[in-house]
């Protein structure tokens, strides 16, 4: 017997995962077996009985089956054999209520074994529809031999009594073998799921672990770093103002401005790799954007002056509102206004905010500095990247605010975008999704 | 000159905040939160400047800042946070704690003077 099993769907068994559905193949694959064992069984009776109309009906079936067989083993799947076997049943059962008139205890047995494998072999909606198919013609028949109408022409066979018994027998061991093999399949299942959830469970408290390990790592890391930095930086200042050497006070004051640089570039490295460990943890409230802006701008306000540049705010004239975490977004826009003005030398930078359409409100930056080459806009907001052709020095920073301000804006479901003429100027544009009050 | 009281774990850093305010006010230093409250006790401070991170001593900034705001005595000196905790975020937990103002490190000598003399009673 293995060896004919292993011959058809052992191939097929292999490379199917879902347990359900292998348990179907092997259902299947029984069926079939058995019946075709069966039916060579009543070929010999019928045979030896002499001929009948049972005995082509037979062969018929017989055919097919094996047939059938060679189908799963070629074409690796049972969806089109299991709609065919209900078919046959179902002729099957048809021919014998309406041909014969005959509706036994074995046809009602059978229906019910259709109807089973129908729903687990094929899913709840054939099984509906097959169950409906089955039921109908029996109600028919049954209600028309009530009020005595004779459906068909002939007389109810009368089965051998080696008939009755291999048809009974077959029937319970379908029945008795569809349940048992679907209970086992479903508690190998259910043993599986709880494995997954609990491997799940375990892997899921691992990440968060990981990431309140790195929260804290760099949470850390930053108070180690700033600690001796303030050493450095404030001892740098003690000696500015105690010295009255001006060329030391110089030397002093260029320490500061490294430092500084050091710190921004290190703060900066320290926000990229925060964002992903607290992405979900927007703090998110409604903010009055023209107010935000304002004072995002507002510490930049000094550095406008010194490079002699206007710096403009035209807020919209409306009340703006959107649902958001105020502190990155007040980074972000004194990052992308930092950086207006730090690329431009002469001129203005302008800030606008506006509604951009029915879902977006937008801030607008738009400045008269070099602008940014075509060649370099594809990698403009890569991290460590800065447009430096020949002037490296003249722009000092880390190449990473624009990158940070993108994954901000992300974050915050808007996006940010850019128009730039070489030696014109650019305009950055944030679209944000618009807070209505309900 | 008017004093103030820097409760400050690192060395480097108590020099630091005094030379950059010699000028200005006399800084009086103490290493840990216990010891800031056995001066308290003896000496009359216009402001306090506490770090956070106190090292090994076994209150933190912001325990000692309760401490002297729970004290009737001592509840109405204001106290600004001076500390290295820098991330985003901080500036709301330590004024959400009860610091009366907050000042990251590195300390910059102008924004420092601006700070105190705002809040110094």
């Amino acid at each position: 017997m293995n060896f004919f099993k292993e011959y058809f769907i052992g191939d097929y068994l292999r490379s199917e995962p879902d347990i359900l559905k292998q348990a179907s193949i092997r259902l299947i694959y029984n069926i079939v077996a058995v019946s075709a064992c069966s039916l060579v069984i009543f070929f010999i009776i019928y045979v030896y009985k002499g001929f009948h109309y049972q005995l082509i009906k037979n062969v018929v079936i017989l055919a097919l089956f094996v047939a059938i067989l060679y189908y799963i083993k070629a074409k690796k799947s049972i969806t089109l054999v299991c709609h065919l076997l209900m078919l046959i049943s179902w002729l099957n059962n048809n021919i014998n209520i309406y041909l014969f008139d005959d509706f036994n205890f074995f046809i009602a047995l059978l229906t019910v074994c259709n109807i089973i494998f129908a729903f687990h072999t094929l899913g709840n909606k054939a099984g509906i529809l097959y169950s409906i198919a089955h039921f109908v013609p029996i109600m028919l028949h049954t209600l028309g031999k009530f009020s005595g109408v004779r459906i068909g022409s002939g007389q109810p066979q009368q089965l051998a009594f080696i008939e009755v018994v291999i048809t009974l027998s077959l029937v319970f061991f379908i029945i008795v073998y569809l349940i048992y093999h679907y209970h086992q399949a479903f508690e190998l299942a259910k043993i599986n799921i709880r494995k997954s959830v609990e491997e799940l469970k375990t892997a899921k408290e691992l990440a968060e672990e990981m990431n309140r390990l790195k929260t804290n790592f760099l949470s850390n890391m930053s108070h180690e770093i700033r600690t001796p930095i303030n050493g450095i930086l404030g001892l740098s200042q003690v000696i500015e103002m105690e010295t009255d050497s001006n060329e030391i006070k110089n030397y002093v004051k260029l320490q500061q401005r490294s430092g500084q640089r050091l710190l921004n570039t290190i703060t900066s490295i320290l926000d990229l790799s925060r964002i992903e460990a607290q992405g979900s943890q927007l703090k998110l409230k409604v903010i009055d954007l023209n107010n935000l802006v304002r004072e995002s701008i507002l510490p930049l306000e000094g550095l406008a002056k010194t490079k002699r540049l206007t710096l403009l705010f035209e807020p919209s004239s409306e009340k703006l509102q959107c649902l958001s975490d105020e502190t990155m977004l007040y980074q972000v826009i004194n990052n992308i206004v930092g950086n207006a003005i730090k690329f431009t030398d002469k001129g203005e930078v302008v800030i606008r905010t506006l509604m951009k359409d029915e879902t977006h409100v937008s801030i607008v930056v738009k400045d008269t500095g070099i602008g940014i080459s075509e060649e370099f806009m594809p990698r403009l907001f890569n991290s460590f990247e800065q447009e430096s052709t020949g002037r490296s020095r003249s722009h000092e920073g880390s190449g990473l605010g624009l990158a940070i301000s993108k994954k901000y804006i992300e974050l915050l479901g808007g996006e940010i975008l850019v128009e730039s003429k070489k030696d014109y100027g650019s305009t950055f544009e944030i679209l944000l999704p618009v807070y209505k009050a309900q | 000159m008017r004093k103030i009281l820097y409760v400050e774990d690192d060395p480097i850093n108590a020099l630091v905040m005094q030379r950059l305010l010699k000028s200005e006010f006399d800084v009086i230093h103490s290493p840990d939160g216990e010891t800031c409250l056995l001066m308290l006790e003896k000496k009359n401070f216009g402001l306090i400047l506490m770090d956070i991170n106190l090292g090994k001593g076994k209150m933190d900034g912001v325990e000692t800042m309760h401490q002297i705001k729970l004290n009737p005595e001592t509840k109405d000196i204001r106290i600004i946070a001076v500390t290295s905790y820098a991330l985003p975020e901080d500036r709301d937990r330590f004024l959400r704690e009860g610091f009366d103002a907050y000042i990251p490190k590195p300390v910059e000598r102008g924004a420092l003077l601006k700070t105190i003399h705002q809040y110094l009673a």
